[in-house]
């Protein structure tokens, strides 16, 4: 049995125990999609219904994403006022329970009414890389084998055995936090965190190249926006009811695919992401162009980490730099052109 | 209508001479390694093993963004139409029957949409007929078919070592007479073959029960399964900006100083904002109901209105879709 | 060959009109600047147009005047948003677009020889106002049965078209009544909701066509009183209101079910309705 498997037993006992004691209106996990190297979000309601859980390296959603809807009151004044907001248990990842814990931070989700069910993530596959790995073939089903690859069925039913390192997402090649910090059980044995500067490298390596083509690459990335803002919608940290870039009064960049409006929207979006990114990858995972709208982002948290020591959701008593400020902060980036 | 054919390694000869009257586009691997429609060039060689392209090729007859209006002085002015022809080759069957679709919305009479129609009359369509379909695709359950030729000029089939090329109108036909001097003629057992190649991917399509989906849906449209199945929706539009139907689009101002343009621009019934009124009411205020209007409209309103399917099974939703939603599966769990 | 459909009639803004005491309910009166865009823009009670501000962008409103009115063309705009705003802040002379006419008016061929009940609440009773004037002109009048027209508004400084309203009173050949939530002093007419005036004149439903316009709560209640005073589904019109951009249909934002608002609509039987999903 893999270690996964393990896992997703003791995920649907827990959640049968959760559900038919009534400690949680509603558990919130994955499960198998119709699809090989995917899942699906799943909200399981009834202690029956716990078999359909899933745990396996094709859990790819960041179900903090869900979350605050969860939490908001009914529009319609009636149902509002008998309503009560639920009990939720979510599976979190590393990265997932560090969005859950900015949310709390944020006030979008009260940390009472959750139940953190973390599990010790190993990285997840991406489902592109995977898929191209294969070539021409297409898989009909995938799974991961005892040594942690992940062997997938084609066609013509031979297997594949595709190397995990090789079709690892790739923020969870760079991978600091695998490990929930913030939860209210851990299934599964921490793994251990990739190297400290693995974050670094690429921005690094973008950042050493000419001004000149730096631009030039940047433009080439956005070049393929279509502007479905698929990575906002994706991401746990986009809540915003009214997004500043859907504004109609004033009106900050237009809805086409004009460079410098596809530009802003990317770079307004990196801005806000600053000091409260989690580096879950959902927004690359949901960009149906393959844009890497980490890019930016990645830069920016480190920034925030340098100057002020902070990584987003660590702890849920932690204020976030953007939000504080006090006398001594660093701030020479305000004199430095 | 005669069929022709030619050596698939005079493609090239024949794709160079179309791009002597006007642009020419054809498959070729982009730097992410996957497959798009491309302009034609020496550096981008044309690839035939594929299975569909990410983007449909919608975005030619129906761009994300399109000047409706141009504004000088508070004056606003048709602007110039494009000039020049287009031709599309490689372009699957099921994109090429979703373009029947749109001529059904936007080729309507009297609201004729001249933005649609001029380039639609400009843009000719050369579908290259599959082989390979994927566990995605459904195309012969909504009326298509991999070797389906509605919706493209001609229906290129690939055999062995030649492609059958078959006229499906007028325009295709004229395409092939002014090639005529680089084709050959096809027999009948040329024919019979390629029907039979057609005939053996269409049976590797999974089915997908969607006989009578619009009373069905009709039926189905209080159901309390619409809020489970919707639950994981994000409103991320990857579905509507994927899709070869889909073509609902915003119309906005911008302006720069005097001058000004007006804009359609690619929507999404997903999106939160879409229906949101000035006042604050929102008919469609939960992701239920959204997903809700994105399956009635492609499987109950378009067959009302147009006795047509607004889906042509491509299976790109199912593939793209972030939180692995799977159309087939709601209309199986809601139309049971 | 059609004319391009999102392509405005140039228009300029002759004169603006302060309908109501809070002052955000205005009245233009436009006017095309070629006579051939008139000629036209042939319409009959109950369409709307587009409006059209190049750099601003458009919105959708019922016309106000009636095509009798020749050479008056009416809008009246509530200011709500990006639009009206800048709308309500136009001097007469400046140039508009006008993008119309759209839409399905009200069934004149199925009102013809009917009596008919006009019920109309706040700021959508512009339509209305087209309709009873074309109604009222001497040409159309003998056509229809009797008239009687419900008005409702918060207080009487929102009523809008005053002196219509005073002009119409004074009539024999339509009976209009007035109602308003607040009165104040000097209000000497029915204090109270729409629907009390309405269950308490008891019109017949016998060959009648009942019209209504209004608030979302307002229809409701209405819909309520006339089913109980035995009107059928198909003799109850209404007209609805949703969020537009094309206007023709294409755009895929004002559907109700199979059905667009803008095209199908915005006048639409109870019966139709009823056939609709309820999702408006």
């Amino acid at each position: 049995m893999t270690a996964s498997h393990e896992i997703e037993t003791r995920l649907r006992e827990t959640a049968e125990g959760f559900l038919g004691a009534k400690k949680v209106d509603l558990f919130l996990g994955y499960e198998k999609a119709s699809l090989p190297f995917r899942t699906t979000p799943v909200f399981v309601t009834a202690p029956e219904e716990a078999t359909r859980l899933a745990w396996n390296p094709f859990c790819a959603a960041n179900l903090a994403a869900y979350l605050p809807r969860l939490f908001k009151a009914p529009a319609d004044a009636r149902e509002a006022k008998t309503w009560s907001p639920p009990t939720v248990a979510v599976v979190v990842k590393g990265c997932d329970a560090r969005s859950v814990v900015a949310l709390i931070q944020e006030h979008q989700v009260p940390r009472d009414r959750l139940v953190l069910v973390g599990i010790a993530c190993r990285g997840i596959v991406d489902t592109r890389k995977a898929e191209r790995m294969l070539g021409e073939q297409e898989a009909l089903g995938a799974g991961e084998d005892v040594n942690g690859n992940i062997r997938a069925v084609v066609e013509d039913g031979t297997e594949v055995t595709l190397r995990r390192e090789q079709v690892l997402a790739d923020a969870c090649l760079e991978c600091r936090s695998p490990t929930p910090a913030i939860r209210d059980l851990l299934l599964g044995s921490p793994g251990e965190p990739r190297e400290a500067d693995a974050a670094r490298r690429q921005p690094a390596d973008f950042e050493s190249q000419p001004l000149d083509s730096r631009w030039a690459r940047f433009q080439q990335m956005i070049s393929k926006c279509i502007r479905c803002n698929a990575c906002r919608q994706a991401c746990p940290m986009c809540y915003c009811r009214d997004c500043l870039l859907d504004q109609t009064r004033p009106r900050w960049i237009g809805a086409g695919t004009d460079l410098s409006d596809v530009a802003i929207y990317h770079l307004v979006r990196a801005f806000h992401m600053a000091g409260r990114c989690t580096e879950c990858g959902a927004c690359v995972r949901a960009c149906p162009m393959g844009i890497d709208v980490r890019l930016l982002v990645r830069r920016l948290n480190l920034e925030v980490e340098d100057l002020y020591g902070y990584r987003p959701g660590e702890a849920i008593d932690a204020t976030p730099p953007l939000s504080a400020f006090a006398m001594d902060d660093p701030q020479e980036f305000l004199t430095e052109p | 209508m005669t069929e022709k054919r030619i050596p698939v390694t005079d493609l090239d000869g024949l794709l160079a001479r179309f791009q002597e009257k006007g642009a020419v586009y054809a498959p070729a691997n982009d730097e992410a390694g996957d497959v798009a429609l491309a302009p034609l060039a020496r550096s981008a060689p044309v690839v035939l093993e594929y299975r569909n392209f990410r983007l449909s090729p919608k975005a030619f007859v129906l761009p994300q963004n399109q000047t409706l209006l141009c504004f000088k002085d508070g004056r606003a002015e048709e602007p110039g139409l494009p000039a020049g022809q287009t031709v599309l080759f490689g372009v699957r069957p099921c994109d090429a029957r979703a373009m029947l679709a749109l001529d059904k919305v936007f080729l309507d009479g009297d609201l004729h949409d001249p933005y649609y129609a001029g380039l639609r009359a400009r843009t000719t369509v050369i579908a290259l007929a599959c082989t390979r379909p994927m566990s995605s695709c459904f195309c012969t359950s909504v009326g298509g078919g991999p070797g389906d030729g509605a919706g493209a000029d001609v229906l290129a089939v690939p055999m062995d070592a030649d492609l059958l090329l078959m006229p499906q109108t007028p325009r295709g036909e004229a395409l092939l007479s002014s090639v005529a001097d680089l084709l050959h003629d096809a027999g009948p057992s040329a024919v019979k073959e390629a029907q039979e190649r057609i005939h053996a991917a269409e049976e590797q399509v999974a089915p997908v029960k969607v006989e009578d989906c619009a009373p069905r849906l009709r039926a189905a449209y209080n159901s309390p399964l619409w809020e489970a199945v919707s639950r994981r929706c994000l409103g991320c539009g990857t579905c509507s900006f994927l899709c070869p139907t889909c073509h609902c689009f915003d119309i906005t101002d911008e302006v720069r100083g005097r001058h000004g343009r007006r804009v359609r621009t690619w929507d999404c019934c997903a999106y939160p904002l879409f229906t949101l009124h000035a006042s604050g009411h929102n008919p469609r205020p939960t992701p239920k109901e959204r997903w809700r209007q994105r399956i009635m409209h492609k499987f109950r309103y378009a067959v009302e209105n147009f006795d047509r399917l607004f889906c042509v099974g491509c299976g790109r939703c199912i593939r793209h879709c972030p939180a692995g939603m799977d159309l087939r599966t709601v209309l199986k769990e809601v139309g049971a | 060959m059609a004319r391009n459909p999102y392509l405005p009639y140039p228009a300029r803004i002759d004169e603006t009109i302060i309908e109501n005491e809070s002052r955000d309910i205005k009245t233009f009166r436009l006017a095309f600047e070629a006579p051939a865009s008139a000629a036209e823009f042939q319409y009959l009670p109950g369409q709307f147009a587009e409006l059209s501000l190049p750099g601003v962008g458009e919105a959708p409103f019922g016309i106000a005047s009636s095509p009798t009115e020749t050479g008056r063309l009416l809008f009246s705009v509530k200011r709500t948003g990006l639009f009206t705003e800048e709308l309500h802040s136009l001097e007469p002379g400046t140039r508009i677009g006008v993008r119309g006419p759209m839409g399905k008016p009200f069934p004149w061929d199925r009102m013809a020889g009917k009596d008919l009940l006009i019920i109309g609440g706040g700021f959508a009773f512009t339509t209305l106002r087209s309709a009873i004037v074309y109604i009222l002109d001497p040409a159309n009048r003998s056509r229809f049965g009797s008239v009687l027209a419900i008005y409702g508004a918060r207080t009487p400084g929102e009523l809008m078209y005053r002196s219509d309203l005073a002009a119409w009173q004074a009539r024999k050949d339509i009976s209009v009544h007035l109602t308003v939530d607040k009165a104040d002093e000097g209000w000497s007419q029915h204090v109270g909701v729409v629907t009390a005036v309405l269950e308490n004149l008891k019109p017949s439903a016998q060959n009648t066509l009942a019209i209504v316009c209004g608030p979302p709560v307002m229809i409701k209640f209405t819909l309520l009183s006339l089913a109980k005073l035995g009107f059928p589904d198909s003799r109850v019109i209404l007209s609805l209101e949703m969020r537009m951009k094309c206007g023709v249909g294409k755009c895929g934002r004002c559907n109700i079910g199979s059905k667009f608002v803008c095209k199908d609509g915005p006048v639409f039987t109870r019966e139709e309705l009823r056939a609709l999903p309820a999702e408006y």
